[in-house]
């Protein structure tokens, strides 16, 4: 892995977080100018629906009723929520909904993922070795790819966890020598679980073992290039057990309940899934406007970028060669199932993984890596002014016998590196507005009317799952539903009660007393022995302060029997102990990581005052002893003018030159100043690379 | 100084394009006295009689489209009553949230139309895999 390049000057000026910051907020408005104005409206598309009714139950849970969000009432008669797999109500940007209400929070969430997958790309390509032009059209490329308006169109947020893919690549790569990268890799793809990442975290998975496979190979097969890049052999295997380990302690509070309802509710997949060569070709290459229909488009990134991918070949760049090694390995995985030797097929025989379908969502992955190529093979062309002057002055100085200069002049140089920073600027817009382009993202997706909030006593409808959206928040959950998940729904439901909690016996009067959605409080009055029902689903988690709560065959709703003869007033609960298990182990990750980083960053500030007292004293210093030297020479001066001339000037020369001669290094020097320049978390990194 | 001005720059460019999402309010809530959800009486009664119109077809169709598969035909009435919704609600000028709790409220009535009720439980899920 090699250190960032810096000597350019676009390279400096994209250093600057804030204006590249400015860049992708202004990419990100230009990429979907809809996403920012209406926020109450939904798509037409009935997964934005889906997706809109979970985050809404979540929020009300937390929000109205100050609970944590286990149990959903407002769907298929009741279903675990947060240990839902496509649940992301746990997830660091859940947060967004909660501040701003479902619809506006998700809006704001697809922003900010957006955010971290431009910056992530970028910081990725950087570390790469990319020029920050070229850095920042991979960021462009990748976080514009087709799928993820696709996704944005099916309300699939969660599926923007995608986003985390290159912090999650970082913490690996990184993590070969910094426990700090290893916990940052393990946050990011803690939140993609989190989030609901029932793809984007088995690929990312994916993802890390081929690289891991990859980078160890490379490690045992070929000796380092040079002494940085020197690392044992079980470098990467430590690192990704590290991200493994910080995944599984950051998204415990997922993790584990989510554990618990796959292998209760296996979702089964009867089909098997193959796209021919055309086909994923297609999805890549043809755009949206193009063609409108079928898998094309999902993954769209457009001829230039593959040319331009297929071209960082020609570069002999072991990083080029990686990334594409990677999308050939992810492209046969998006051909699916192509006989039982097939990638994919070998895969689906992992556990959780036999759950997953649609094989053309590693076009994801494949976009990933061709934005990651394509930025090399920009920054190749961004140099190549500079190293063909450099060729042709060589040549010139050879011939008429002179010393051949190590470097242009300054200003060769600089018209060279404009030149090509022009150049790698104008095929990176194209191959950005090629895709920024795509009808797909310009179309006004938020045509349906918001869902409105009616404050009334919750009741089961019988609701509709295609306008999920609309019940959770007027008090009615939907009977009619559908879920990837095989949950059990009871038979008995009605969508027609006049009360929710009743008991067959005629004799007996139920009275609710409060309602939530993990708990409800019923009087019972009964003159014998009797059972009580309530319209919604029995699961493992329900607890009655009176009597015993039980279901028939495990499938009918939940009930209470063995309630005793008198009046009692009866409290059922949902608990869910491995979600309350898992968000105390995540809870207490995160203030753990957040403490050990925040003494890293002290450390760091400390380190940074030293150094700049003792610069300042060493300043002083030499101030000092050149002001003693100097002034003999004046003394001496007095009788002879000139000295004065030549000594006082020598002093400001050299210091003049000290300054400047500094400046220009940092300028100038390839990969000196390069480990700290592109960006604030590579501080960390120029510690590790040495 | 310069990451600094950067920074700002970049936070007021986030809060401007940020500011329609943050700041627009959320629309009303519906009433739920009387008339409930804002609509009188007579026309919910109205919408409705629209709304229950369309379910004996839908079921029809519904179960031509996926012979033997109860859940599916359930859900395919579904597909039907929510295009049916959405025509009403364009209609007569209401959200689809009050033209699906008008129906609601007519199912838990268990208000006639062509002299039954409409159905008021569901088929439970077992969706189709293909």
């Amino acid at each position: 892995m090699k250190a960032p390049d810096t000597r350019r000057v676009s390279d400096r000026i994209l250093s600057l977080f804030g204006l590249r910051l400015v860049l992708w907020l202004m990419v990100s408005s230009a990429l979907i100018p809809h996403l920012l104005t209406h926020p109450f409206e939904v798509t037409d598309h009935y997964d934005e629906h889906y997706f809109y009714a979970h985050d809404d139950a979540a929020r009300i849970s937390i929000v109205d009723y100050h609970q944590i969000p286990a149990w959903n009432p407002y769907y298929c008669g009741g279903i675990p929520l947060a240990a839902n797999p496509q649940d992301g109500s746990l997830a660091p940007d859940f947060w967004l909904r909660l501040i701003y209400g479902t619809g506006p929070g998700r809006r704001l969430a697809v922003l900010l993922f957006l955010l971290l997958g431009l910056e992530g790309t970028y910081q990725l390509a950087r570390r790469h070795a990319s020029s920050a032009p070229a850095a920042a059209a991979g960021a462009v490329i990748f976080a514009a790819s087709g799928r993820f308006f696709f996704m944005l169109e099916f309300g699939w947020i969660n599926m923007f966890g995608f986003q985390l893919l290159p912090w999650v690549v970082l913490g690996y790569e990184n993590g070969f020598r910094s426990w700090r990268w290893r916990i940052v890799g393990g946050f990011a793809l803690g939140w993609m679980l989190l989030a609901g990442g029932t793809y984007s975290t088995p690929y990312t998975v994916l993802v890390l073992a081929a690289l891991t496979l990859y980078d160890t190979l490379r490690i045992v097969f070929r000796p380092a290039l040079d002494p940085g890049d020197g690392i044992a052999w079980w470098r990467p295997i430590w690192s990704v057990v590290g991200v493994g380990f910080f995944t599984a302690l950051f998204s415990a509070a997922k993790f584990l309940p989510m554990l618990a309802v796959v292998s209760q509710h296996p979702r089964t997949i009867h089909n098997t899934y193959s796209n021919n060569f055309i086909q994923l070709i297609g999805s890549l290459l043809t755009s949206h406007t193009e063609n409108p229909e079928g898998i094309a488009a999902e993954g769209y990134v457009g001829l230039v970028v593959a040319a331009l991918a297929l071209l960082s070949l020609a570069l002999k760049d072991r990083g080029a060669v990686r990334f594409m090694t990677m999308v050939g390995v992810f492209f046969a995985l998006g051909m699916g199932d192509q006989g039982k030797t097939s990638l994919w097929t070998m895969v689906r025989n992992l556990p959780l993984y036999n759950q997953l379908r649609d094989p053309q969502r590693f076009t994801m992955i494949i976009s990933f890596f061709l934005a990651l190529a394509t930025a090399l093979a920009l920054t190749a062309l961004e140099d190549l002014p500079e190293k063909l002057a450099h060729s042709v002055v060589a040549r010139f100085q050879a011939f008429r016998k002179r010393v051949v200069s190590t470097q242009l002049p300054l200003y060769v140089r600089v018209a060279c590196g404009g030149v090509g920073a022009l150049a790698v600027s104008a095929l990176g817009y194209l191959a950005c507005k090629l895709i920024v382009l795509d009808d797909r993202m310009h179309q006004t997706q938020f045509t349906q009317d918001a869902p409105l909030v009616a404050k009334q006593d919750f009741h089961q409808a019988r609701g509709n799952r295609w306008d999920a959206q609309v019940w959770a928040p007027a008090g009615r959950g939907t009977l009619q539903c559908f879920e990837e998940t095989s949950f059990t729904q009871s038979a008995a439901l009605r969508g027609d009660l006049q009360k929710e909690e009743f008991s067959t016996d005629p004799a007996t009067t139920v009275d609710r007393i409060s309602w939530s959605p993990n708990r409800i409080d019923v009087h019972v009055h009964a003159p014998t022995e009797t059972s009580i029902t309530v319209n919604q689903n029995f699961a493992p988690g329900w607890s009655a302060s009176v009597g015993t709560v039980t279901s028939a065959d495990g499938e009918g709703e939940l009930t209470v029997t063995a309630i005793p003869a008198g009046d009692h007033d009866v409290e059922l609960r949902y608990d869910d102990r491995g979600l309350d298990f898992g968000i105390a182990i995540s809870i207490l990750t995160t203030l753990g990581a957040a403490a050990l980083l925040a003494l890293w960053l002290k450390k760091k500030i400390d380190a940074i005052r030293a150094d700049v007292a003792n610069a300042d004293l060493s300043k002083k210093a030499q101030i000092e002893s050149a002001m003693s030297i100097s002034s003999p020479n004046v003394a001496a001066a007095r009788g002879a003018e000139g000295a004065t001339i030549t000594a006082t000037p020598e002093f400001s020369a050299s210091g003049a030159r000290t300054t400047a001669g500094s400046a220009a290094e940092s300028l100038e020097t390839p990969g000196k100043s390069a480990s700290n320049a592109p960006d604030k978390l590579d501080s960390d990194k120029s510690g590790s690379a040495t | 100084m310069l990451r600094a001005v950067a920074l700002l720059f970049a936070l007021g460019l986030l809060l401007h394009l940020t500011r329609a999402i943050r700041t627009t309010p959320a629309p009303a809530a519906l009433s739920v006295a009387s008339p409930l959800y804002g609509i009188s009486d007579e026309k919910r009664q109205r919408i409705f009689q629209d709304l229950a119109a369309d379910e004996p077809r839908a079921r029809t169709e519904s179960a031509k489209k996926f012979p033997g598969e109860p859940w599916s035909i359930e859900d395919e009435r579904a597909a039907h009553e929510r295009d049916r919704a959405r025509e009403i609600a364009g209609n007569y000028k209401i959200s689809v949230t009050q033209a699906y709790l008008i129906l609601d409220e007519a199912i838990r009535e268990h208000r006639l139309y062509m002299g039954k009720p409409l159905e008021g439980n569901v088929v439970p899920l077992k969706p189709r895999y293909r």
